[in-house]
């Protein structure tokens, strides 16, 4: 069963790990920090795998990738004064100027959107989650999914066509 | 799916990829360390069931003395946080309750010492029934005579309006079915707005507390991973005010219709939704 059990978080890791990191990635502002929030999800789910419900081992990792970015950035909070940095690397000459500089707006628009807000459009238009399954990820209600979505969308849209 | 929300789904997508390329290989898979010497977690062997039979014991016997009569009305346990464990923690499962960790019930009666309403129409002004001439419980209609528009329905069930395309504009909840405004609250973390008890951006969660001394006010913890209070909720007569406090000061502002609203001011639209 144990066996069984490391395999299975194997294959997990295996599949999911890309995936994870860009949703942490997403959330936190670099990706050596998102990384580092995977593998410690990882870590909780092998520690606390027996007595995670078979078959929501994603959602638990899901969850924890949250838990885990918002760590980070309660960490740095003060430091930076809620506005995250923007990391990206120098591409060279080949750079994709446009679309460096929507990626630049994005970043900074979501980073100016309540924690809540900018989980829930994260796990909506990237991670692609129902509502259901970002509430159970955020563990709140799906009013909150509903209305933080609502609010999130409308001032991410206002700041990104107020750029453009 | 709005034009918008596509955009948003191909820019996060692009952004995703462009932060963590597919072609990065992962670290090796790590592994928990334990401690040489240390007992093993799991447990086994004959004695198991004998100590489950006396654990089951010691509960109930502990749970007869607990829930025997005391002669007192106040044996209902208190409504109470539960927070989701972090990653590491023992917890089967990431979920928490969504129930707001309040330790009383809200209530709709203010004492005598309310903060009055000096600036009714001040368009700037959040009081318990409304933003200047915006209410709740307006029609859409309404919202549209004073200059507000959709944004369309979204993928959630509810109904947004707001003025122009200013970043201080209101966001204003209207549920669909219903035709009413529910929740008109700020966008943005701006101090162009104050309530009739003079709180705004920046006030402090004392502050707020000493300008609605009168009224109920609640913590609203973040009960997503146990962080905190993140919000205060004060009870008005028929509609609540909602306070978004970000290290101790106030971040945002909100009112609803409903209690059943955290920081972001939660109103559950009855019109249908993607899920």
């Amino acid at each position: 069963m144990t066996a069984q059990a490391v395999v299975d978080v194997d294959g997990l890791y295996a599949r999911e790990w890309h995936a994870l990191v860009r949703l942490a990635a997403l959330l936190v502002d670099d990706v050596p920090s998102a990384e580092d929030v995977v593998q410690e999800a990882f870590l909780g789910l092998q520690r606390n795998h027996a007595r995670v419900t078979p078959g929501s081992e994603l959602a638990y990792l899901r969850a924890s990738v949250v838990n885990g970015s918002r760590s980070v950035l309660r960490r740095r909070r003060t430091a930076r004064n809620h506005q995250p940095p923007e990391p990206e690397p120098v591409n060279g000459a080949d750079v994709d100027v446009l679309a460096k500089a929507q990626r630049d707006a994005l970043v900074s628009a979501l980073g100016a959107l309540p924690r809540r807000q900018k989980e829930v459009l994260v796990l909506r238009y990237w991670s692609q989650l129902s509502e259901a399954e970002i509430a159970a990820a955020l563990g709140v209600s799906a009013g909150t999914v509903k209305t933080s979505a609502s609010r999130g969308l409308a001032a991410l849209q206002l700041r990104l066509e107020g750029r453009s | 799916m709005s034009e918008f929300e596509d955009r948003l789904t191909r820019d996060l997508a692009a952004l995703a990829r462009h932060r963590v390329s597919s072609d990065q290989p992962s670290p090796p898979l790590p592994r928990p360390v334990r401690s040489p010497g240390r007992a093993p977690r799991r447990l086994s062997g004959w004695w198991t069931p004998v100590l489950a039979a006396a654990l089951v014991v010691i509960v109930v016997g502990a749970g007869w003395a607990l829930t025997r009569p005391t002669g007192r009305d106040d044996a209902r346990p208190a409504a109470t946080d539960s927070a989701t464990p972090s990653p590491s923690s023992s917890a089967p499962t990431p979920s928490v309750s969504a129930t707001p960790s309040v330790s009383t019930t809200p209530s709709a009666t203010p004492s005598a010492t309310a903060p009055s309403t000096p600036l009714p129409v001040d368009p700037t002004v959040f009081r318990f029934d409304g933003v200047g001439p915006l209410r709740l419980g307006m029609s859409s209609a309404g919202l549209i005579a004073l200059g507000y528009t959709s944004s369309g329905p979204n993928s959630f069930g509810c109904a947004q309006y707001f003025k122009g395309g200013a970043q201080q504009s209101l966001s204003v909840i209207v549920d669909p079915v219903l035709d009413r405004v529910r929740s008109i609250g700020t966008l943005f973390a701006t101090a162009d707005y104050r309530t009739d008890a003079g709180i705004q951006v920046g006030s402090t969660e004392a502050e707020v507390r000493a300008a609605y001394a009168g009224y109920q006010v609640q913590d609203l913890l973040d009960r997503g991973f146990g962080q905190g209070s993140s919000g205060l909720l004060v009870a008005g007569p028929r509609s609540y005010l909602g306070f978004t406090i970000v290290d101790g000061a106030v971040a945002g502002i909100e009112i609803a219709d409903d209690p059943d609203f955290a920081t972001n001011a939660e109103v559950s639209c009855t019109g249908g939704g993607q899920s």
